[in-house]
């Protein structure tokens, strides 16, 4: 009977201390996509993105679990289930609103072509006639040139790739002309191996509010009040109290706080 | 059911010249992959080491390398080095396509070399003595004897291989070439679903019955004496 009451007792400990575990939030991210969110030679995960989210998720009093996907199963393994968020510099676009809520925005980067310098390529169409651009798939950069410039009509051939280190790769190789990628992210290319090389930014960023959307933010599942604002509450925590310019500062000559 | 009608009939023209890609890739690569493969083959079987370790080290290297490391070697890899880059090799593994067909002949190649090897291995000795005793030089008797013999043993090997290749040739997706994985999963990522990648899934599967029995078909005119 004396043992009983006892596993009893261990029982129902058990029981209370994991009602009173905290919240756990799974945050789908890339492992690719340097400075953002990478991971070194380790295997250890990195980057702005993940600074800063940890730091959010103090606040928030969670514990988060990263897990790392291709950027194109970030929003199916939102929608089903595998993750709550994803925080993976993804813009916040009316046609993503579509499948997903998103928090205020988080991050503003400019978009812009790299090139071989001295390529006379700009963000002008007409100089780049007959010339290839490679983006990252599913990609508002790719929507831009699929929207805006249609092949039929630019003569733009648009290459398409999964990460973006392959795109990188083939710019030096020479088979395609031009990156079209957010700043922040060939700011990253650039100066660990670009500039050497002689490739740098090209002509100005191109402004489209439409298919960039006002910059990046968190996207929660449809519907996830909860979440969504917890999540707004930690962004304007680090944004307001210089968290967010401090590491911001580390990764780039530039601010990418949203104004 | 619906949002599958509704694919085709927006994308079935983009699906459409996925999969004549991904045929393209598979029927090129066969055809190149087995020309290569025979005489590798007989190299290897050849007493002179000079002729059997060499084409023993091609296979080896791309038998015991996996298709997608060789794919990535090829396409960017090599394109790091300048004087590769100013080679005539160039013109081969510039553009996606030709790089994938390039990647995936070596590799069938390879995998076809050993079983062809296995095959001369296994024709009868006799055979090859009555060849001989038939005044045959051994040119001859190696390539009007021996290796049509070791293809018709190893017919129903080599349509395997086919097979195989058909679901390698989705690797060339990763290296920007829009066959019918990279049409499908372009289409899923643009659609936040699986839909394309699911009807990509039931036109692999009926390419590779067709295949099948194409095959089969082809081994009945090989091996007339097996047919039952």
């Amino acid at each position: 009977m004396k043992k009983l009451m006892l596993s009893l007792a261990i029982a129902a400990s058990l029981v209370g201390s994991s009602s009173y575990a905290q919240q756990v939030i799974r945050i789908g991210t890339l492992a690719d996509y340097a400075p953002f969110e990478y991971k070194d030679a380790s295997g250890k995960l990195k980057g702005m993105e993940i600074e800063i989210g940890q730091k959010m998720c103090a606040s928030m009093k969670v514990t988060c679990q990263w897990v790392t996907m291709d950027f194109d199963a970030l929003i199916p393994a939102l929608k089903s289930k595998q993750i709550d968020a994803a925080m993976a510099q993804m813009s916040k676009t009316p046609e993503r609103e579509k499948s997903v809520d998103f928090t205020r925005i988080f991050t503003t980067a400019p978009v812009q072509l790299v090139t071989k310098k001295g390529a006379g390529i700009n963000q002008n169409p007409a100089t780049l006639r007959g010339k290839t651009i490679g983006v990252q798939t599913a990609s508002t950069h790719e929507s831009y040139l699929r929207m805006r410039l249609p092949t039929s009509k630019s003569s733009i051939d648009v290459k398409v790739y999964q990460t973006m280190d392959a795109a990188w790769l083939d710019l030096e190789s020479g088979r395609i002309d031009a990156v079209f990628a957010d700043n922040t992210l060939a700011y990253d290319w650039l100066s660990k191996t670009g500039f050497k090389e002689g490739f740098d930014f090209a002509g100005k960023p191109i402004e489209d509010a439409e298919i960039f959307g006002a910059g990046t933010a968190i996207a929660v599942r449809k519907g996830d009040e909860k979440l969504k604002a917890q999540f707004d509450q930690a962004i304007v925590k680090v944004h307001s109290d210089g968290t967010f310019s401090t590491v911001n500062k580390q990764y780039f000559p530039f601010s990418i706080l949203p104004k | 059911m619906d949002s599958l009608v509704l694919l085709l009939t927006e994308s079935g023209p983009v699906l459409l010249s996925g999969l004549v890609t991904s045929l393209k890739l598979l029927v090129l690569s066969c055809l190149f992959g087995f020309m290569l493969a025979v005489p590798l083959a007989v190299a290897r079987s050849a007493q002179s080491r000079w002729l059997s370790l060499p084409s023993r080290a091609f296979m080896t290297v791309f038998r015991g390398t996996p298709l997608l490391v060789q794919l990535f070697i090829l396409y960017y890899g090599l394109a790091q080095f300048d004087w590769v880059r100013h080679s005539p090799l160039w013109l081969l593994l510039e553009g996606s396509f030709s790089c994938a067909l390039l990647a995936l002949t070596l590799n069938i190649a390879a995998y076809m070399a050993e079983d062809i090897r296995g095959g001369i291995a296994g024709v009868p000795a006799g055979e090859q003595e009555a060849a001989a005793a038939f005044g045959m030089s051994r040119f001859m008797i190696t390539w009007y004897i021996v290796v049509p013999r070791a293809i018709g043993i190893v017919a129903p090997t080599l349509a395997n291989e086919v097979v195989l290749q058909l679901k390698s040739t989705a690797l060339a997706s990763t290296i920007t070439v829009l066959d019918l994985t990279g049409v499908a999963r372009r289409l899923s990522i643009a659609a936040y679903d699986t839909d394309a990648l699911i009807l990509a899934g039931v036109a692999y599967v009926a390419i590779a019955a067709l295949l099948s029995s194409m095959l089969k078909f082809a081994e009945g005119r090989l091996n007339p004496h097996l047919l039952r």
